[in-house]
């Protein structure tokens, strides 16, 4: 029995300290993965904390077979799709969608200052580029490259087959290179 | 294999998703076309640059947000409906079956008793009649415990989410010790009731 399942039984048996370290052990993964789809921290992190009640609710129903990261996964993917599918109805849709982030950055001293800078604005164009992609395309390139999840395991989660996901890889790096280049002219 | 195909595949030869012969097809083109290979390394820059996408610092307090928020759900769930262990229509549906089974046992159980007490002392019958008479009596009495045990467990289910394994288990113990229990009446009893019906003094027994 892996550590998960280990916990899992535990919470179960009433064990709340065993929930506490389930939290630890997956949240900064889970704020990481709706953070880059919803492109927003603090959406994330309340975003993270309803996917952490879900899974509290689920708990007694969750099917053991399943691993436990790959149900969690799903679940805070659907709280993040759930969310941009409700921002993108609302009357108002100017925040979370559309809404670009850099991404927290530290000053390391150890850094070329130019290397940083260059970073910095790599980044700010990938994240920027990403939140602009389709969420079809988006979400297989972050869990793919981002969170290197494996094809099967995405396909999963996901519930398409591995062929599918590798075409929507394909395109999603193709339009996202694209529309870097785009804002790299644009911004010239 | 032209500019265009090769494009298509510079994905899968990245994610190593192409076979042996597939692979040096494509290193053959990406060494002659300074395009593809520009293409090529573009496409490997940005898998980089997703992957090196720096992660938010959750703060501490992010789990103790979380467990106090369960704390509420766990609060109010007392005060409201559960959700139910397991579907509630199948608890329902073993609900009505054991309440089913109980009727039924003590229905049969009231009517077999007399009839055999009766038996047993005014009409002389064989021991071992007697004997299987006794046990579909004891069948009845176990469905009785058995069903009554049931109704317990899916009382808890319908009425607590949380429902816990220890109780199950204190729960399962209980049945087994009510079935034992009722084993040994039926021995003690069948075995009285044949030593009587042979004329024997139940003070000697």
């Amino acid at each position: 029995m892996d550590q998960d399942a280990m916990l899992v039984a535990s919470v179960l048996n009433g064990d709340a300290k065993a929930f506490a370290e389930l939290v630890a052990r997956h949240q900064g993964r889970i704020v990481n993965v709706i953070y880059r789809v919803v492109g927003n921290r603090d959406v994330a992190v309340e975003l993270a904390q309803d996917t952490f009640l879900k899974v509290y609710r689920g708990l007694a129903s969750y099917n053991r077979s399943l691993k436990f990261s790959t149900w969690i996964n799903r679940i805070a993917l659907n709280c993040a799709i759930d969310h941009l599918r409700r921002v993108k109805n609302a009357p108002d849709s100017s925040s979370g969608v559309a809404e670009i982030t850099n991404a927290p950055q530290q000053t390391n001293l150890a850094v070329d200052p130019l290397q940083d800078l260059v970073t910095q604005e790599r980044n700010r164009l990938v994240h920027s580029g990403l939140q602009q992609l389709p969420i079809g395309y988006r979400v297989p390139l972050l869990l793919r490259f981002h969170q290197e999840l494996s094809h099967a395991e995405i396909a999963d989660l996901l519930g398409i087959s591995v062929n599918s996901l590798k075409v929507r890889i394909h395109r999603g790096l193709n339009r996202l290179r694209e529309l870097i280049a785009a804002m790299e002219e644009d911004e010239k | 294999m032209n500019c265009r195909e090769v494009q298509k595949q510079l994905t899968d030869y990245l994610e190593r998703q192409v076979t042996e012969s597939q692979a040096l097809a494509l290193a053959r083109h990406l060494e002659d076309c300074s395009s593809c290979a520009q293409h090529l390394q573009s496409l490997r820059d940005l898998i980089v640059a997703i992957h090196g996408l720096p992660d938010l610092v959750v703060a501490e307090s992010f789990t103790e947000a979380v467990l106090a928020q369960t704390t509420r759900v766990h609060a109010v769930k007392e005060w409201a409906e559960p959700e139910g262990y397991m579907p509630r229509f199948v608890a329902v549906c073993a609900g009505v079956i054991s309440v089913g089974f109980l009727a039924l046992g003590i229905t049969l159980g009231k009517t077999l008793q007399p009839v055999l007490l009766w038996l047993s002392t005014n009409v002389r019958i064989s021991p071992w009649f007697t004997k299987l008479l006794l046990i579909v009596i004891e069948a009845v009495h176990f469905l009785f415990y058995f069903s009554k045990s049931l109704l317990v467990v899916f009382k808890a289910i319908l009425n607590d989410v949380w429902l816990t394994q220890p109780l199950l288990l204190l729960l399962a113990s209980l049945m087994v010790g009510l079935i034992g229990l009722s084993f040994y009446r039926a021995t003690r009893q069948g075995y009285l009731t044949i030593a009587l019906s042979q004329g024997l003094n139940k003070e000697v027994l």
